[in-house]
């Protein structure tokens, strides 16, 4: 057992603050790496999944983890993020340029329905979300000029720079590289001034109210970042599926996600990758 | 009556059957959660689950309508108290989303049984009052709806009588407002949550009897309790009239988008109106004001 003993905030700041920290996740990284030269096929189209489900739980982590807000709708996030990814890819826009569109598109209908969601109590968050799932999927189902309705929306193959990514282990190393991008993001983003807001919050609103956080912004913040990580996962999820249509998003993702985040540990964005979602995915597969 | 006035009327009594339904399950979840602090995701899926128990006993054990009425209220109400005493009561001070996960998970575990036991095809059982219609001037009214709304009035009376007249009403009453003070006065708090669960449990056994002859003994009955939950937010969260009064209105609603409104827009409504009222008017129409329940 190991007991942290700070003595200045720059150690409390510092991610991998002890040399086995760093083995650790070195050796993870280099794992993960050197993976699809030894793995089968399915099992590395399986790991790629695991991924971007990871990135879509890290992003809800981030709302109930961080700030304490419920929501059970956040497949309806990532069905945003894929469908204007997959649009966006039809048109002929590069794949970095429309994920990061995506997440953006996401975010912003998270800006929106977060005005309602943070307005009374948590239980209502959780009422809005998983409203707006719902219409996410109707909508998704029965635009049918746009979305291509229940039959579905193919995606484009994944072209990066012009080269051919859409194999497997291309797609495992494009998926690999947005988790670890992610990850390190949401980690800073966490230990910044925005990062503190959000944990006051949860901890307690009146106090953070107090201290001159002004709650309902950092809220309407932390949905809007969640649902745009969410959005950059559905993104990856569209060439994932192949295949879209509205019964991918449905609630049983969101609920899905939301049993990763509790499940590996509210609060630990770390944990959260790494643990609980090779659990759920051992069992689920 | 001209034409136009007799299908708007129709329209509206058609709402009103649908929205009885909405306003017992409305019902259900606030009690439950005025007594226990607990938002019941999983009281959609006691009311599916409700319906199957009808079936069986219907279908497979052949019994008399009403008699299986009675008995799948029965069922329903014992399971509500079970679900209460042996589940809910663990988390009692826990934060608000230990509640929602706990019934979440309860919610997907009926349902996976629901689905596991009975398998996936739809299922209907008839009624005496299935396939026939009353007519009242140029309306034509299906006597199923008329049932519905006279169960749903009924019950809202005896509930309003329970509530105010008897012993055990008011004792419930005292300890949703505070469970403390009650406790002190010698009212035993926790089997009077229990007692709520087990009338929350028949009003959705209550809802599903009913609503299962209308659409079809399926498992995706569940999502009436999102509709409800409509409802909830539209009269006024944790106000037992608001409930109804916005249960009726959704119903209403509904019945007339899907007639005059776009395509598909009939499925969504509800849940517009949900995001709506939150966003314009939280305390929705007879709220009573937020504040921290402490």
């Amino acid at each position: 057992m190991r007991f942290d003993y700070n003595t200045d905030y720059a150690q409390d700041r510092t991610l991998l603050r002890y040399p086995v920290d760093r083995w650790i996740y070195g050796l993870l990284m280099l794992a993960l790496l050197v993976v699809p030269a030894l793995l089968p096929r399915f099992y590395v189209g399986e790991l790629t999944y695991l991924f971007i489900v990871c990135i879509a739980s890290l992003g809800l982590m981030v709302l109930i983890g961080y700030t304490g807000q419920v929501s059970l709708g956040h497949a309806a996030f990532m069905a945003l993020g894929a469908y204007s990814h997959a649009l966006m890819l039809a048109a002929g826009v590069p794949l970095v340029v429309s994920l990061l569109v995506a997440a953006l598109i996401a975010a912003l209908c998270g800006c929106l329905i977060a005005i309602p969601a943070v307005r009374t109590t948590g239980l209502y968050a959780a009422m809005v979300t998983l409203a707006f799932s719902v219409i996410v999927e109707h909508v998704a189902g029965r635009w049918q000029s746009v979305t291509g309705g229940y039959s579905g929306l193919s995606v484009a193959r994944p072209k990066l720079f012009g080269l051919d990514v859409s194999s497997v282990t291309g797609f495992y190393y494009i998926c690999l590289a947005v988790l670890a991008i992610v990850l390190v993001a949401l980690i800073n983003l966490m230990r910044s001034r925005t990062g503190r807001a959000f944990v006051a919050i949860r901890d307690s609103e009146a106090a953070a109210y107090g201290l001159g956080v002004n709650v309902l912004r950092y809220k309407i913040l932390a949905f809007a970042v969640s649902a745009g990580v969410c959005g950059l996962a559905g993104g990856l999820f569209a060439h994932h599926l192949r295949h879209l249509t509205p019964e991918a998003f449905n609630l049983l993702l969101s609920m899905e996600l939301v049993l990763m985040v509790v499940i590996g540990g509210l609060g630990r964005v770390d944990r959260v990758s790494a643990r609980c979602d090779f659990c759920i995915q051992a069992v689920v597969a | 009556m001209s034409a136009e006035l007799a299908q708007l009327t129709q329209i509206v009594i058609n709402g009103i059957a649908l929205g009885s339904i909405y306003a017992l399950v409305a019902l259900g979840l606030v009690l439950a959660y005025k007594s226990t602090e607990v938002l019941n995701f999983a009281h959609g899926d006691l009311l599916m689950l409700s319906a199957f128990v009808a079936w069986g006993f219907i279908s497979l054990a052949a019994l008399p309508f009403w008699f299986a009425f009675l008995a799948t209220v029965v069922v329903m109400a014992t399971l509500g108290y079970v679900l209460e005493s042996q589940v809910m009561r663990r988390i009692v001070g826990q934060p608000q989303f230990a509640g929602v996960m706990l019934t979440l998970g309860v919610a997907f575990m009926l349902r996976g049984l629901v689905s596991m036991s009975f398998g996936p095809q739809e299922r209907k059982y008839d009624t005496p009052f299935s396939g026939r219609t009353t007519h009242l001037g140029n309306v034509v009214v299906s006597d199923l709806s008329l049932l519905i709304v006279a169960v749903a009035l009924l019950v809202t009376l005896l509930l309003y009588f329970f509530f105010t007249r008897t012993q055990v009403g008011v004792a419930i009453q005292a300890s949703s407002q505070n469970q403390l003070a009650a406790f002190l006065c010698g009212i035993r708090v926790k089997r009077l949550n229990s007692i709520v669960w087990a009338i929350s449990g028949a009003l959705a056994a209550l809802a599903g009897v009913l609503l299962a002859p209308v659409t079809l003994v399926d498992i995706s009955l569940w999502f009436v309790v999102l509709k409800a939950m409509a409802a909830l937010v539209l009269g006024g969260f944790g106000s037992a009239p608001g409930a109804i009064v916005g249960g009726l209105l959704i119903g209403v609603i509904e019945q007339l988008t899907g007639v005059y409104g776009p395509d598909g827009s009939k499925d969504i409504v509800a849940y517009v109106v949900l995001i709506a009222v939150l966003a314009i008017a939280p305390h929705g129409l007879l709220g009573e004001a937020h504040g921290r329940r402490v």
